[in-house]
């Protein structure tokens, strides 16, 4: 489930020089705490199997737009619409369920439904995608308008009311599991597929003190994502998918010549230009992607919560955004990992999950949340300027 | 006439690269420096820290306000000193009017102090009246209820003048004032300089034409490798004392003079190139030439004389309309942008290493090999990070960049590595033919050295090369033939034997060489 966050040591590596390991020891520390704190303020339940994979859960949705928002972003742009798309391709996909019929025609009609999410979606990041490079509107307008777009078609096509409840098979997307000896072999396989890359590294003398604190970091996520999910019913189809896509882009931009020119484009697009990439193809791409996965995201949170309302997603887009920032992503573009981004919706979910826990009311949470994105993006910057 | 102010000494470092190396001279009241020199000499600069752009510290050396030291920490200060300038690019506000331009931080009701406070009501009336009183008196000829945006540039100079003067400038330094002006506009500049020097006003003129320099100044101060190098009369020189004075240093390398082999192919032909803007103004008129396999070309020219647009144009990625042909290997050039120039084996090194050439928070691997990744991903866009290795690490030797930086951010290289890392970037590609706009600029000479090293290699392995650069020793270190340029037009085309800097000099100024 980490494939993102491991393997810095592979030769190439886009990662900062060596001396500044504070900046990975330091979030490392300070989400663990929290954890800890959490931990023995809520008598024993947050590190509990069954809570830590609710925790999985609840942050797919926002790591799946994570996930495309940190391309996005990669490339010094922004989308502001994934909440709304969100919400529009999770309403249709509900709208297919029980209007259309397609909730009796069981598995066959969830993927149906999930389809025209997924075309929902992926049809809005396009035209966003196709604005921005073609037309060379900024991202910022751009996105803005076409968060007003979608949110205005979801009300259109749900004549503003719930559309519930959704078919079985739908749901199941995020109630079932991967039966847990599934779930046991996938977890092994991946926790030594890192350790072996860990070895390797060592072997090598590739690595450098960061790189090993990204390793710790991704060592300790994944034995803890093992005591949760074989402690508690397997893996959640959920998480699982988010993870794979997570698990998609960290490859996309480490070993595809897409994931090259992601940066490049970000980086000095001048200089990309000049250097023969592709950019307004890249980005418009970049784009389609960001829209597929908000499509996604929808089918996601309607399958979380059994059926869709008009206001689902609302500031989704927000809450990506401060993930992919945690996550010491520049919104400058060219800077930036997946492994990043997981951190930051984790440390979100994090807070979300243990500040219920305790019994922190809700609008206290938002304050607390808001002054913990601050603070992570104000030591980001500080450790750099060092 | 005494000194009013006075430099001495001044030395500037970049990084470690000096720009100035010990400037020293004087304005009197009322008199008109001018200041000359090649690009490069130093003399952006220098202006800078007289007006206070860079701060009293950042450099070593004097300046003197009637005998008495003076610190400058902002230009704010360089102005409550006195000193104005007037840039190239002028510094104006464009969408508000003239009057609002002339008094934008003044004090009202007018007290000719300075203003920061952004709260104060404005007295439109007032205003207005001020500065029509203000342009009648200087006998300017400049609306001042109009919007900058509709002014020529010359009347926009001339609102610039007004400004600096209404602010107590005493010194005024106009950097290549008539770079966009008309012969009449030229004139009357002229006058109002003359005007306001009689009301003692000093200037610093800066500029490449050198019929000017002899109309307007009182001496000339001529700048050569960031040093002042000596102080002419205008009455007692002529040009040619002045252009052996800017050009005179001694050759750092004797000029390697190649045996011209018939044998090689032609492989570039360019036909009657011109290039207008997308505004319509012309940018390139009608210039030719060839290019062989193993040959370098160098284009000489002053700073806007269309060097850079040449390649740009020949790239196919310079905006506006191009006309004439351009052949290559005997067919017309097939690309239109950066991409199809790349494959068809054209390589570009830009320029602005850092806004144009390299990603400076990227490694040194993803700026070397951003540009063959076609060829690295093989198989639906998965690269080979072996084969990536195995290639960066071949041409980073070649280049000789130290091969234990390869993961570290280009950024924190020396410019002569980066600029280093921008050759490899572009040798990656196997080039025919390599176009090089200024490879050496702020360099230091070590790295100099190496890189001259590199491309005279590059040429010999049969690339063909052409090479734009400011300073006419690295042309005519390199170069098998020289093209001289001057204002968008090619004005000589010399082979390089024997050839002088004071001969290509003469060129690109507008000179009357006869070869």
């Amino acid at each position: 489930m980490s494939v993102s966050v491991s393997s810095p040591a592979l030769p190439i590596n886009l990662l900062r020089p060596a001396k500044d390991w504070a900046r990975f020891v330091i979030p490392l520390a300070v989400i663990l705490t929290f954890a800890i704190l959490f931990h023995l303020l809520s008598e024993g339940i947050f590190f509990s199997p069954r809570n830590l994979s609710n925790l999985s859960r609840q942050v797919c949705v926002n790591l799946t737009l994570a996930v495309g928002m940190t391309l996005v972003i990669l490339t010094s742009g922004i989308d502001l619409s994934v909440g709304s798309v969100l919400a529009l391709s999770g309403m249709l996909a509900a709208i297919t369920q029980v209007h259309g019929g397609l909730s009796h025609w069981g598995t066959f009609g969830a993927i149906l439904s999930f389809l025209i999410a997924l075309l929902v979606g992926s049809s809005a990041g396009g035209f966003t995608g196709y604005a921005v490079s073609r037309l060379k509107i900024t991202p910022f307008i751009v996105s803005l308008g076409m968060m007003v777009i979608c949110r205005g078609l979801t009300l259109i096509v749900s004549s503003a009311q719930a559309v519930a409840p959704i078919g079985d098979s739908l749901s199941s997307v995020s109630s079932d599991y991967l039966p847990v000896t599934a779930s046991r072999i996938c977890l092994t396989i991946v926790l030594a597929a890192t350790i072996a890359s860990f070895v390797y590294a060592l072997y090598h003398r590739k690595f450098t003190v960061e790189s090993l604190v990204a390793y710790i970091g991704a060592l300790l996520f994944l034995s803890l994502s093992y005591f949760a999910f074989v402690g508690y019913r397997g893996i959640p189809y959920i998480a699982f998918i988010a993870a794979l896509c997570a698990g998609a882009a960290s490859l996309v931009l480490r070993y595809t010549r897409f994931g090259r020119f992601i940066y490049a484009v970000g980086s000095n697009r001048e200089a990309a230009e000049l250097s023969g990439v592709p950019v307004a193809k890249t980005l418009g791409l970049t784009y389609l992607i960001m829209g597929s996965l908000a499509g996604l995201a929808g089918v996601m949170d309607v399958a979380r919560v059994n059926g869709a309302v008009p206001s689902a997603g609302e500031l989704a887009e927000l809450d990506a955004i401060a993930a992919v920032v945690i996550g010491g992503t520049s919104l400058m573009g060219g800077i930036g990992t997946i492994g990043g981004t997981l951190f930051g919706v984790l440390m979100m979910g994090v807070l979300n999950n243990g500040m219920s826990l305790i019994g922190i009311n809700e609008h206290y949470q938002k304050v607390f949340k808001g002054i913990v994105i601050i603070l992570a993006v104000y030591l980001d910057l500080r450790s750099k300027k060092k | 006439m005494e000194n009013w102010i006075t430099v001495s000494n001044i030395q500037k470092q970049f990084d470690g690269v000096p720009a100035l190396r010990g400037v020293s001279f004087g304005v009197g009241l009322g008199e008109c420096v001018a200041l000359v020199g090649e690009n490069g000499a130093g003399k952006s600069t220098l202006m800078k820290i007289l007006s206070g752009v860079w701060p009293h510290g950042s450099f070593s050396g004097q300046i003197l306000l009637d005998g008495a030291e003076l610190k400058l920490c902002s230009p704010l200060d360089g102005r409550k000193a006195g000193i104005s300038i007037i840039h190239q690019e002028l510094c104006l506000f464009p969408q508000l009017t003239v009057a609002e331009n002339l008094f934008l931080t003044e004090e009202f009701p007018y007290t000719g102090r300075p203003s920061q406070r952004l709260f104060s009501p404005v007295r439109w009336a007032q205003l207005r009246e001020h500065a029509a009183h203000l342009l009648g008196n200087l006998g300017f000829d400049v609306p001042c209820d109009v919007r900058i945006d509709t002014l020529s540039v010359a009347q926009r100079q001339l609102v610039e003048i007004a400004r600096a003067f209404h602010q107590n400038a005493r010194l005024l330094i106009l950097d290549e004032p008539t770079s966009a002006l008309s012969d009449s506009e030229v004139k009357n500049l002229f006058t109002v300089i003359n005007r306001m020097r009689q009301s003692g006003m000093s200037f610093i003129y800066i500029s490449h034409k050198l019929d000017e320099v002899f109309t307007l100044a009182d001496r000339i101060v001529i700048l050569r490798d960031g040093t002042s190098v000596s102080e002419l009369d205008p009455k007692t020189t002529n040009r040619d004392e002045i252009v052996h004075h800017m050009v005179g240093r001694p050759l750092g390398q004797t000029a390697v003079v190649k045996t011209a082999d018939a044998n090689r192919s032609k492989i570039l032909e360019v036909k009657r190139l011109s290039h207008r803007s997308p505004y319509g103004e012309p940018l390139l008129k009608d210039i030719s030439f060839s290019l062989s396999q193993g040959e370098i070309l160098g284009i000489a020219g002053l700073m806007g004389s269309g060097r850079s647009e040449l390649l740009r144009s020949l790239l196919g990625i310079l905006p506006g309309n191009r006309s004439g042909e351009i052949e290559y290997d005997g067919h017309a050039a097939p690309w239109t942008d950066m991409r199809g120039a790349m494959d068809h084996g054209i390589a570009f090194v830009p320029e602005d290493r850092k806004k144009d050439g390299l990603f400076l928070d990227l490694s040194i691997r993803f700026n070397t090999s951003i540009g063959i990744l076609d060829r690295l991903s093989p198989k639906m866009g998965w690269l080979r990070l072996n084969s990536e290795n195995e290639e960066v690490t071949r041409l980073c030797k070649a280049m000789g960049v130290k091969l234990s930086h390869l993961d570290r951010a280009v950024r924190t290289l020396s410019g002569g590595n980066q600029q280093k890392v921008l050759l490899a970037k572009m040798v990656a590609l196997s080039p025919r033919v390599l176009l090089l706009d200024e490879p050496t600029r702020g360099i230091d000479i070590g790295a100099k050295e190496e890189i001259y090293e590199i491309i005279r290699k590059l040429a010999d392995c049969g690339i063909a090369i052409i090479l734009v650069s400011s300073e006419l020793p690295e042309i005519l270190a390199l170069a098998d033939r020289v093209l001289v340029l001057r204002e968008g037009e090619a004005v000589g085309e010399l082979p390089n034997v024997n050839l002088s800097q004071e001969q290509v000099m003469n060129f690109a100024a507008g000179g009357t060489y006869v070869s």
